[in-house]
């Protein structure tokens, strides 16, 4: 290979290499081309050729251009894949992607069916990331905490006048009070570890016999539950008739109160009453007329006509 | 005295240098064959420089970001920005200060004090156009494109390393790069390795041509040649910085 060859090949090569690397690194397609979408914002702080345009979270395309407009707005120029239509309604967003800064374009897809063409353009806002809305507030954040560190000192302060030396003393007693209490506490625990054992052994025997003993007597249980739902049902049934059964015996109480049909008349008419009180007078008399002069009733109902 | 001395015969040989580099046919071939000894012979070690500054930056910069709340592609930013700002061009260009430097100045000297250079003027070769200038020009011309190869070795290097050893996956890692690469620093980078590329090459030529003294003067020559590049690579690394940025 003569000199001349090897010195176009190496030159030719890096400039091809620095060629893609550069478009790589620019996060611009090496060979494919692409479509670009136009979007404007009021500012785009952080905002730097090559950064990433997202749709739903998918890489779809990077900045290529960032230029100020006449309106003192910022007209950024988006580098967008060939096979992702964007509607025209869609938004984009000036978002930062990181807590610390990596400023990203988001954008959320509109719903018409009609796709933004070569160049066109879509709606732009830019959000606040937290690190800015951090430094808006800041000053009333710091307020807040000297506020809160000074209410804390306060309470501190209080806090050791309250324990003077006396309390303490007696903060002292109470806690080598509860020392040796639950030191009494572990070694009765200690010395009666082994009935603590049995006792805990033999309540577990009992629990699994328990449990057994529920299991053998589930089907029982079961079906006299279904009887019991059965009866209820009967009862159910019972009390419904007896309602309809009352409330016909209430309406019969009601016309006999009212007097209507034979008991009403019965219960309401005094005349039948009288009648048979007359009656009775009258069979009275009649029974005090044979007791006191029997010939007249029985003059010739003899024993032997009688028979 | 003796360093304004030295700076006047520097300046002289680099005016003549540039006085003669019209006479394109005196040093055609020589140029081609510099340019592959600078370039093309050079292009191995580049690689193996560039993979290895890459590796070792993306390493020690997970190390030492072992930190809550420092996202991993900041690791790739970091590692792609410092190379290509600052370790392609000035670790390639101290690596070659030391391959092309040593021997530009080596053949220079030993050519000066075998007579070789007096034979050449007594031919009627201007030894400038016909030695120094193919030279410089070579380094000129080849430190940019080794500074492309060392740039994507030291970025691919880096990445590699982040991806075997599990410090930062590749996708975070060109995430990085590419958010914060700006078209700017590679050309601050391109400016360097051409300023540098210039500077050994021209300080070589300058002190293999004056060389004296034997073999001894060779080895001198030589020498400085190397340590001299290097201190000029990092003076003129500092002046750029603070001019540029």
């Amino acid at each position: 290979m003569s000199n001349e060859l090897k010195v176009g090949l190496t030159v030719l090569l890096a400039i091809a290499a620095a060629y893609i690397g550069f478009r790589y690194m620019s996060d611009m397609p090496i060979f494919r081309q692409t479509h670009e979408v136009v979007t404007e914002f009021d500012r785009v702080d952080g905002l730097g050729v090559g950064n990433v345009v997202y749709m739903n979270g998918v890489k779809i395309g990077s900045v290529i251009n960032i230029e100020l407009t006449r309106e003192s707005r910022v007209r950024v120029v988006l580098s967008i894949e060939l096979d992702v239509d964007i509607p025209v309604d869609s938004h984009a967003r000036l978002t930062s992607i990181g807590l610390l800064d990596g400023k990203a374009i988001v954008i959320e897809r509109g719903v018409s069916d009609q796709y933004v063409k070569f160049g066109g353009t879509i709606e732009g806002t830019y959000v606040d990331t937290m690190m800015e809305a951090l430094a808006d507030r800041g000053q009333e954040l710091g307020d807040d905490i000297s506020e809160s560190f000074t209410e804390l000192n306060q309470f501190l302060l209080k806090l050791n006048k309250t324990l003077n030396e006396e309390n303490r003393l007696s903060i002292g007693q109470s806690i080598h009070n509860i020392e040796s209490t639950t030191n009494a506490v572990s070694q009765v625990l200690t010395s009666r570890q082994k009935e603590l054992e049995d006792a805990i052994s033999s309540a577990n025997r009992i629990l699994a016999q328990l449990d057994t003993m529920v299991d053998d007597s589930r089907p029982q249980a079961d079906t006299l539950m279904a009887n019991l739902k059965e009866s209820s049902k009967d009862l159910k049934k019972i009390s419904k008739e007896l309602d309809q059964s009352v409330d016909q015996l209430n309406q019969i109480l009601v016309k006999i109160n009212n007097g209507n049909g034979t008991i009403g008349q019965l219960l309401n008419d005094p005349s039948l009453y009288q009648n048979a009180d007359s009656i009775s007078v009258e069979l009275h008399k009649l029974l005090k007329g044979i007791n006191e002069n029997p010939g007249r009733y029985l003059r010739h109902m003899t024993l032997i006509e009688l028979f | 005295m003796y360093a304004l001395q030295e700076l006047g015969k520097y300046t002289t040989l680099l005016y003549q240098a540039l006085r003669s580099s019209t006479e394109f046919s005196t040093y055609r071939k020589n140029l081609f064959s510099e340019l592959v000894k600078v370039g093309y012979d050079s292009l191995g070690i580049i690689m193996l420089t560039g993979v290895f500054t890459g590796a070792v930056l993306t390493i020690q910069t997970a190390y030492q970001l072992e930190l809550a709340f420092i996202p991993l592609s900041t690791i790739g930013a970091i590692v792609s920005e410092s190379i290509l700002i600052e370790l392609a061009a000035v670790i390639s260009s101290l690596v070659l200060a030391g391959k092309v430097g040593a021997r530009i100045a080596t053949e220079l000297g030993t050519m000066k004090v075998s007579e070789q250079v007096d034979a050449l003027e007594s031919m009627g070769f201007n030894s400038v156009s016909f030695l120094v200038v193919p030279r410089v020009l070579s380094g000129l011309l080849m430190f940019p494109v080794l500074y492309i190869v060392a740039s994507i070795f030291g970025i691919g290097g880096g990445l590699m390393a982040g991806i075997l050893t599990g410090a930062v996956p590749a996708s975070d890692f060109m995430i990085g790069a590419r958010m914060y690469f700006q078209p700017w620093n590679v050309l601050f980078g391109f400016v360097k390795s051409f300023v540098f590329g210039f500077l050994i090459t021209s300080v070589a030529c300058y002190k293999g041509y004056f060389a004296s003294g034997g073999a001894e003067g060779v080895g001198k020559s030589t020498t400085q040649a190397t340590v001299l590049g290097c201190m000029f690579v990092l003076l003129a690394d500092f002046l750029l910085a603070t001019l540029l940025l």
